[in-house]
């Protein structure tokens, strides 16, 4: 048997753990090989100095308070886990609330800015008549009186022309009549008799 | 049948019958299973993380977790190969998370009692115990516990497989690999 082999039974022989068989044999190579009796002895020094090693024995306190120490961790572990699960739920509850609210900013701010970038109307989430309104007195201030006319309804140019004429017709009683007859020359006053006239005589046949 | 093997297999029936009792609700069973094993768990666990006062924190922290996870083993290897089991992991986790501080340590890692006769004995006794320490913590992690459970708890081959879940022959390979560096690491006592 080669020197390898005989080498890795060397700490079993040491320790006679090894088969009578196996023991036969590795004492048969150790007899006329110089180089494993030599292994053999490092083996034996490295045991002896390991016996050698300090033992050490706690004080009798420690194997006193041994169970007790145990039962005290235990008891430690059962309060950690069962103490901390409803706050860690509480905990995670108001931070997964806290998320989503955040969450639901950024997407709603992130939104806005994507429509404004796709050309988008950012009132899109108001009634469509209102969102359109407001869109268009937006670009008012570019738009011709016509243009701003045509924004709004018939009822609501009938509505406007009902005012103007209440505003006409206050305005006229407060003196407009007065300023208006004195910027007429005798001519104008003449005529403006006559239609009168016309238009009162017209009433009445009516 | 010897003496010593009808002892073995009388304590085997009162570790068995003492796990049943604390499965079935009977809590103080598990305080005799602590008291039967805490000194060869504490032997065990200073061998492996060789320092003191860590050893005597994790030796309880064994129990503690063989206490939560006791409910759950089913008997398909016996009580204390499951222990075992239990403290070599534990203490393999230690040093590799604490390696760095386990180094830094190392001087207040072996205090021998020191006598006022032979003081300069005493001092060798101590740089020993420091080379050893230095020497078992270099191991890689399996050979380390393979070596402590055969050399100092002096298990079989066969019972270290069972306690690691390797064949005998990885346990002898690792056995004989872990005194090879031990003999190469303490070279300097030896020759």
């Amino acid at each position: 048997m080669k020197c390898k082999h005989i080498k890795i039974k060397l700490v079993d022989y040491f320790e006679n753990s090894l088969s009578p068989e196996e023991k036969s044999l590795v004492q048969g190579h150790l007899d006329i090989c110089p180089d494993c009796q030599r292994e053999l002895q490092k083996i034996r020094s490295t045991f002896a100095l390991l016996k050698n090693e300090s033992q050490y024995e706690p004080e009798e306190a420690y194997w006193t308070n041994f169970v007790p120490g145990v039962r005290s961790k235990i008891e430690k572990d059962r309060r950690t886990t069962l103490v901390p699960i409803p706050r860690f739920k509480i905990a995670g509850g108001v931070i997964g609330l806290t998320l989503v609210i955040m969450l639901g900013i950024f997407l709603f701010r992130a939104d806005q800015k994507v429509m404004f970038k796709s050309g988008e109307e950012p009132y899109s989430y108001l009634l469509p008549v209102e969102s359109e309104k407001i869109d268009q007195l937006f670009y008012a201030e570019t738009s011709s009186e016509s243009q701003i006319s045509r924004l709004f309804s018939e009822t609501d140019k009938d509505k406007l022309a009902l005012a103007e004429t209440e505003l006409e017709k206050t305005n006229w009683d407060k003196g407009g009549k007065e300023e208006a007859l004195t910027g007429l020359d005798l001519k104008q006053l003449e005529n403006l008799k006559k239609d009168l006239e016309k238009t009162k005589f017209n009433k009445e046949i009516l | 049948m010897s003496n010593k093997l009808e002892h073995q297999k009388a304590n085997e029936e009162i570790i068995r019958e003492l796990v049943w009792k604390f499965k079935h609700g009977e809590e103080k069973a598990y305080n005799e299973l602590v008291n039967l094993f805490k000194q060869k768990i504490f032997n065990l666990v200073l061998k492996m993380v060789r320092n003191r006062e860590d050893a005597m924190d994790l030796a309880q922290e064994v129990f503690v977790k063989a206490y939560h996870s006791l409910k759950d083993f089913r008997e398909e290897a016996s009580f204390s190969t499951w222990l075992y089991r239990i403290a070599v992991n534990l203490s393999l986790n230690f040093t590799q998370r604490d390696k760095f501080r386990s180094f830094i340590l190392l001087e207040e890692m072996t205090q021998p009692v020191l006598s006022k006769d032979s003081p300069l004995k005493d001092l060798e006794q101590k740089e020993l115990n420091q080379a050893i320490d230095r020497a078992v913590l270099k191991l890689p992690g399996k050979q380390r516990a393979v070596f402590i459970l055969r050399h100092y708890q002096e298990l079989p081959h066969s019972e270290i497989a069972k306690i690691l879940d390797k064949s005998e022959g990885t346990i002898k390979a690792n056995y004989f690999q872990a005194v090879k560096k031990l003999r190469k690491f303490l070279a300097g006592f030896t020759e």
